[in-house]
C-alpha cells in the first residue's frame, strides 16, 4: 500500500479528522446564516429596500450567502485533495474516502436546502 | 512482561479480579466499574419503561370508548405528560447510556471507560432526577403540560404549584447525566481503545456511539438552557418567555426543539449501530459499505440539527424559512436510506440465519421505513398544517421511536444478553413475545394514523361518539394491551433465560468482534490482557483470541502495584501511546450526586439560599474527586507487553482529562451560543420591544471586568508556561494572580449586573442581559476554583513539568471564560447602540 503513496507521506493525525466535519460545518454555517439573516431582513424591512435590478436587499443578501457557501464548500476540495494524497495506508484511504463523500454530500445539501431563496417569496407568511 | 509471566491464566484472573472487583452489600454503592454501572442503567431504564408502559395503558383505557369517565382531564394531562417524559428522558436516553457504558470498553478492547467515576456520578444523577419526577406522581404533583412543556402553559401564571418545576429541575438533573455520558463516550472512543484499533478498524458501533455522543454534546445544552431560563422565570419572575414583558414563548419552542429533534436521531443512531453490528453476524458476511455508513451517520448528525423548526410549522414563520426546514427534513431521509440500503445489501450478499434477533430486525425494517415515510409526509408544509397536533403525529412518532429504537434494542438485548449472562435464551417464549409486540404495535399505531386523518387531536381526554373515532380508538386500545402483554412476556423470557438458559462457552452467534473474546459473563476486568487489532474482524483472524487474552498474551497482561490499567492510543492510528491508570471504587460520585440532589430539591421547594449548600457540597466533593487522581513523582515508561514501552497517562501530552475538559467546554459553549441566540431572538422577534430602559454605562466596573478577564487568562497561561519550564515558584505566583483576577472579574460582572442593568423582572431585555452577565460571572468564579485547586496541587507536589494537567487545565478554562466574557460584554454593551430594536 505504502508504495503507491506519493512522497512525503504524513501520518494521519487527530487533527485530520477535521475533514470529516469540514464540509458539513460549511453547510451548518450557511443554514444558520440563511435562517438568521432571513429573519432579520424581514424584521428590519430589507425586503422593501430595492437592490440592483429590482431585487430586494433581503433577497440579494440571501442569494449572496447561498452562493458563497456553495463556493466555500466546493473550494474545500483543493486543500482536502492536497492533504489526503499524503495520507498513507488503509487508514488514509478510509479517511480520504469518507472525507470526500462528506464534502460532496455537504455541497449538495447546501444547494438543496438554500435553493428556495432563488424563487420563494421572502417574507410572506 | 516480567509481571505477566508470574501468572497462570487462572492466577492472572484471580489477581486482576482482586483489584477490579466490586464490593458486595452497601459497598456496591461505591462501584465505578462500567459493567456494573451499565447494567444498573439498563435495568433502571427498563423499570422506567415498564412505568411508562403502564401509563400508556391508562391512556388507552381512557380512549377506548367515547365519553369515558375513567379519568378526568387533569389526571389525563398528567398521564400523557408523564408517559412522554418517562419514555423520552428516563427510558430511551438512559438505555442508550447504559448500553454504551456496558459495551464500549468491550468492543474497543479496553478494560473500562475513560472516566469510570463520571459513569457512576451520571447514574446517580439519573436515578435521583428520575425518582424526583416519579415521586411527584405519587404526591399528585406530576407535570401536566405535555412532554415538551410549552410556555405560556407551563409558566407560573397558568401552572402554579411545583409540577412544572418538577419537570424542569428533574429533567435538568437527568440531563447532567447525559452530558457526562457524552463527554465520557467521546473521549473513550477517541482515546481509550486497544492497540492497533485504527479508526478504520473500529467496529461500526463505535462510530455510531461516537457520533451520538458528539450530538449529545451539542444537542442537550439547548434544553438545559431552556429549562434553566424557564425555572428562573418561574422562581424569580425574569420574563424570558412572557410576551407581555418583552419575552417570547416561541423562544422556548426553539430551545426545546433544538434539542428535541436531534434527540430523535440521538435515540436512533445507537439502535442503528446495533443493527449494523447484528446484520453481518446473522447474514454470515461482512457489512457492505463501511465507509459509506460512517459518512452517512456523520451527515445525519449534522442534518438532524437543521430540522427543529418542522415541529413549529404552524406558529407563523415566513414561508421561505419553512422551506429551509422542509428541505432539510426531506434531505435527512437520504443518509438514513444509505444505511438501510447497506443493511439490505449485506443481507442480500450473505446467507441470513433467522435467529431471534433477526425477527426484531425485520420488524424494525417494516416499522421504521413506514415511520420514515410518514416523516417525509410531515416534512411537507401543507400536509403538516393539516395533520399538526392530530393523532397522525402521535402514530408517526411511535413508528419512528418504537420502530427505530425499541425494536433494534430488543434485537440487541437478545444478541448481547448471552454475553452478559453466559446463557442462551428460551426461544419459543421469545418468538411469541415478538409476535404479540409486532402485531399489537401495528394494531395500535397503524390504525392511529387514520384516527388522526379523521381529525382527532392529540391530548384530548375524551371525545364525542359518532365522529368516526370510536372504532379506530377501540382497535388501538386492544392493540396497545396486546403489545403490553408482549413486553410482559419479554420480561418473563429474560427472567427464564437468566434462570434456566442454556450455558455456553464462548461466542454462540459466531461473531467476529472482540466483545465475544472474553469469558461470559464478563469478568470485572473484562480482558485479562488487551488484544492487538489488525483488522475489523479480530475473532475471524484468530478464533482462539479469547484464550490467548485470558492467558495474558496481549497488552497489559499483568498486575502492577495494584493499579487498574488500560491502554490509551493515538486517535486515528490506534497506536498505543500511554497506559491509563483508572480509579478504584469510590463513594465520591454518590456524595457529589447527593449534593446536587440537595440543590435541586431545595430549589424545587423554593429554599433558594439553602440550595447553595448543595452546590457548595458538590464543589467540595468534586475537588476531593479530582484530588485523588495523579502522581507525586514523574513515573518512568513501563513495559506494556507486545514490545511496547509506554508512559503513564499522568505524563503524556494528551491525557484523557484534558480531552474531557475540551469536550465539556464544547457542550458549555453550545449552551452559551444558545443563550446568545435567545438574546438576539428576543431583541429581533419578541413583542413589546424596545424596553423602556437599556443598560447603563457601567462606570469603572466595565473596564475592570474586561481587564480582569484578560489578566486571568494571561496569568493562567503564564502559569502553564512557567510549569513547562520547571519554575514551580513562578507557576504558583501566576496561578494566584489568575485566581485573584478571576475573582475581580466576577465582582466586576456582578457590579455591572446590579448597578447598570435594569430590574431583570421588568422586561425580557433586562432578563436576557442579566443572564448573559451571570453566565460570565459564574465562569469567572469557577475559574477561581480552578486556580485555587491548581495552586494547592502544586504546593503538595502533584504538579511538575511532566505532570502538567493541573497547570494546563486552568489555562484552558480561563481562556474560555475570557473569550465568552468578552463576547458577552461586547453584546450587552454594544448592541443597545448598534442594533435596531
Amino acid at each position: 500500500m505504502t508504495d503507491a503513496i506519493p512522497s512525503p507521506a504524513r501520518p494521519v493525525s487527530g487533527l485530520h479528522l477535521i475533514w470529516l466535519v469540514a464540509g458539513f460545518s460549511v453547510w451548518a454555517s450557511g443554514f444558520i446564516l440563511l435562517y438568521g439573516l432571513h429573519a432579520l431582513g424581514c424584521r428590519w424591512g430589507w425586503e422593501e429596500a430595492a437592490f440592483l435590478g429590482g431585487i430586494s436587499v433581503n433577497r440579494a443578501v440571501l442569494i449572496g450567502v447561498y452562493l458563497a457557501h456553495i463556493a466555500a464548500g466546493a473550494a474545500l476540495w483543493l486543500p482536502l485533495h492536497a492533504a489526503a494524497k499524503r495520507w498513507p495506508g488503509e487508514g488514509g484511504v478510509f479517511l480520504k474516502s469518507a472525507s470526500v463523500l462528506l464534502t460532496v454530500a455537504a455541497v449538495v445539501s447546501t444547494i438543496w436546502i438554500g435553493a428556495p431563496v432563488l424563487f420563494l417569496a421572502a417574507c410572506a407568511g | 512482561m516480567t509481571e505477566r509471566r508470574e501468572f497462570t491464566p487462572l492466577g492472572l484472573h484471580r489477581a486482576l479480579h482482586a483489584i477490579w472487583k466490586v464490593p458486595k452489600g452497601f459497598g456496591a454503592a461505591s462501584a465505578v466499574n462500567h459493567t456494573v454501572i451499565g447494567r444498573r442503567f439498563i435495568v433502571t431504564a427498563f423499570v422506567f419503561f415498564a412505568i411508562g408502559g403502564l401509563l400508556s395503558m391508562l391512556i388507552r383505557a381512557q380512549l377506548a370508548r367515547p365519553e369515558n369517565p375513567f379519568v378526568g382531564p387533569e389526571l389525563y394531562s398528567q398521564l400523557f405528560t408523564m408517559h412522554g417524559t418517562v419514555m423520552m428522558f428516563l427510558f430511551a436516553i438512559p438505555l442508550i447510556e447504559g448500553v454504551a457504558l456496558y459495551l464500549l470498553p468491550k468492543i474497543l478492547g479496553a478494560r473500562d471507560l475513560a472516566f469510570p467515576r463520571l459513569s457512576a456520578f451520571g447514574y446517580w444523577c439519573y436515578l435521583f432526577g428520575g425518582s424526583i419526577i416519579l415521586a411527584s406522581m405519587v404526591f399528585g404533583a406530576a407535570p401536566d403540560g405535555g412532554w415538551f412543556m410549552y410556555t405560556p402553559l407551563s409558566s407560573r401564571e397558568y401552572t402554579p404549584g411545583i409540577s412544572a418545576d418538577v419537570w424542569l429541575l428533574g429533567i435538568t438533573f437527568v440531563e447532567i447525566s447525559a452530558v457526562c455520558a457524552a463527554v465520557e463516550f467521546v473521549v473513550t472512543v477517541l482515546k481509550v481503545r486497544t492497540g492497533g484499533m485504527a479508526l478504520n478498524r473500529m467496529p461500526l458501533m463505535g462510530w455510531y456511539l461516537l457520533v451520538t455522543a458528539g450530538m449529545m454534546l451539542v444537542g442537550f445544552p439547548p434544553l438545559i438552557l431552556g429549562s434553566i431560563l424557564l425555572e428562573v422565570e418561574r422562581a424569580f419572575g425574569w420574563p424570558f418567555f412572557d410576551a407581555l414583558r418583552g419575552g417570547d414563548p416561541l423562544l422556548w419552542q426553539h430551545l426545546f426543539w433544538l434539542f428535541g429533534h436531534p434527540e430523535v436521531y440521538i435515540i436512533f443512531l445507537p439502535a442503528a449501530g446495533a443493527i449494523s453490528t447484528l446484520i453481518p453476524v446473522f447474514a454470515r458476511t461482512k457489512i457492505v459499505g463501511y465507509t459509506w455508513i460512517v459518512a452517512a451517520i456523520i451527515a445525519l448528525a449534522f442534518l438532524s440539527f437543521g430540522l427543529w423548526v418542522h415541529h413549529m410549522f404552524t406558529v407563523g414563520i415566513p414561508h421561505l424559512a419553512l422551506a429551509f426546514f422542509s428541505a432539510a427534513s426531506a434531505l435527512v431521509a437520504v443518509p438514513t436510506g444509505v444505511q438501510i440500503f447497506a443493511w439490505l445489501a449485506t443481507l442480500f450478499k450473505g446467507r441470513p440465519v433467522f435467529a431471534l434477533p433477526m425477527y426484531y430486525i425485520l420488524g424494525f425494517f417494516s416499522v421504521f421505513v413506514f415511520g420514515g415515510l410518514t416523516g417525509v409526509m410531515l416534512a411537507l408544509v401543507p400536509f403538516n398544517w393539516q395533520a399538526h397536533d392530530t393523532h397522525f403525529v402521535v402514530a408517526h412518532l411511535h413508528y419512528v421511536l418504537i420502530g427505530g429504537f425499541v425494536f433494534p434494542m430488543m434485537a440487541a438485548t437478545y444478541y448481547w444478553l448471552p454475553q452478559a449472562t453466559g446463557r442462551l435464551p428460551v426461544f419459543q417464549v421469545s418468538k411469541a413475545a415478538f409476535w404479540l409486540i409486532f402485531i399489537g404495535f401495528n394494531l395500535t399505531f397503524l390504525v392511529m394514523h387514520f384516527t388522526g386523518l379523521l381529525g382527532m387531536p392529540r391530548r384530548v381526554f375524551t371525545y364525542e361518539a359518532g365522529l368516526g373515532w370510536d372504532l379506530p380508538n377501540l382497535i388501538s386500545s386492544v392493540g396497545g394491551f396486546m403489545m403490553t402483554a408482549g413486553f410482559a412476556l419479554f420480561v418473563v423470557d429474560v427472567v427464564l433465560q437468566l434462570r434456566f438458559g442454556r450455558r455456553f462457552r464462548r461466542n454462540p452467534w459466531g461473531a467476529t468482534g472482540i466483545d465475544w473474546a472474553m469469558p461470559t459473563p464478563p469478568p470485572s476486568y473484562v480482558f485479562a490482557s488487551l488484544p492487538k487489532i489488525e483488522s475489523r474482524d479480530p475473532l475471524e483472524d484468530n478464533p482462539k483470541l479469547g484464550a490467548d487474552l485470558a492467558a495474558g498474551r496481549g497488552y497489559l497482561g499483568r498486575v502492577k502495584d495494584g493499579r487498574m490499567e488500560t491502554l490509551g492510543v493515538d486517535m486515528v492510528s490506534g497506536k498505543p501511546d500511554q497506559i491509563i491508570v483508572l480509579p478504584n471504587n469510590d463513594y465520591t460520585p454518590l456524595w457529589t450526586a447527593m449534593s446536587m440532589g440537595v440543590f435541586f430539591l431545595c430549589f424545587l421547594f423554593s429554599a433558594y439560599w439553602w440550595s447553595l449548600i448543595g452546590l457548595a457540597g458538590a464543589a467540595v466533593f468534586a475537588m476531593r474527586w479530582l484530588w485523588s487522581i495523579g502522581s507525586k513523582t514523574d513515573p518512568a515508561p513501563e513495559d506494556a507487553g507486545l514490545g511496547e514501552t509506554l508512559p503513564l497517562h499522568h505524563v503524556t501530552q494528551s491525557p484523557p482529562t484534558l480531552l474531557g475538559l475540551t469536550y465539556t467546554l464544547i457542550a458549555n459553549g453550545t449552551l452559551y451560543a444558545c443563550l446568545i441566540f435567545g438574546y438576539l431572538f428576543l431583541w429581533t422577534i419578541a413583542p413589546n420591544w424596545p424596553p423602556e430602559e437599556m443598560i447603563g454605562a457601567g462606570g469603572l466596573a466595565l473596564p475592570a471586568a474586561v481587564l480582569a478577564l484578560l489578566l486571568a487568562a494571561f496569568a493562567a497561561a503564564r502559569a502553564r508556561t512557567m510549569n513547562a519550564k520547571g519554575k514551580a515558584r513562578a507557576r504558583e505566583l501566576w496561578q494566584i494572580v489568575a485566581g485573584a483576577a478571576s475573582l475581580a472579574a466576577a465582582a466586576g460582572l456582578a457590579a455591572i449586573a446590579f448597578l447598570a442593568v435594569p430590574d431583570p423582572t421588568s422586561h425580557g431585555y433586562a432578563a436576557a442581559t442579566a443572564a448573559m452577565l451571570a453566565y460570565s460571572a459564574i465562569h469567572a468564579l469557577i475559574g477561581v476554583l480552578f486556580s485555587g485547586y491548581a495552586w494547592a496541587r502544586g504546593r503538595k507536589g502533584w504538579i511538575s513539568a511532566a505532570r502538567a494537567v493541573d497547570a494546563r487545565a486552568p489555562a484552558i478554562w480561563h481562556a474560555y471564560s475570557a473569550m465568552t466574557g468578552l463576547i458577552g460584554l461586547g453584546l450587552v454593551f454594544l448592541l443597545p447602540h448598534g442594533l435596531p430594536a
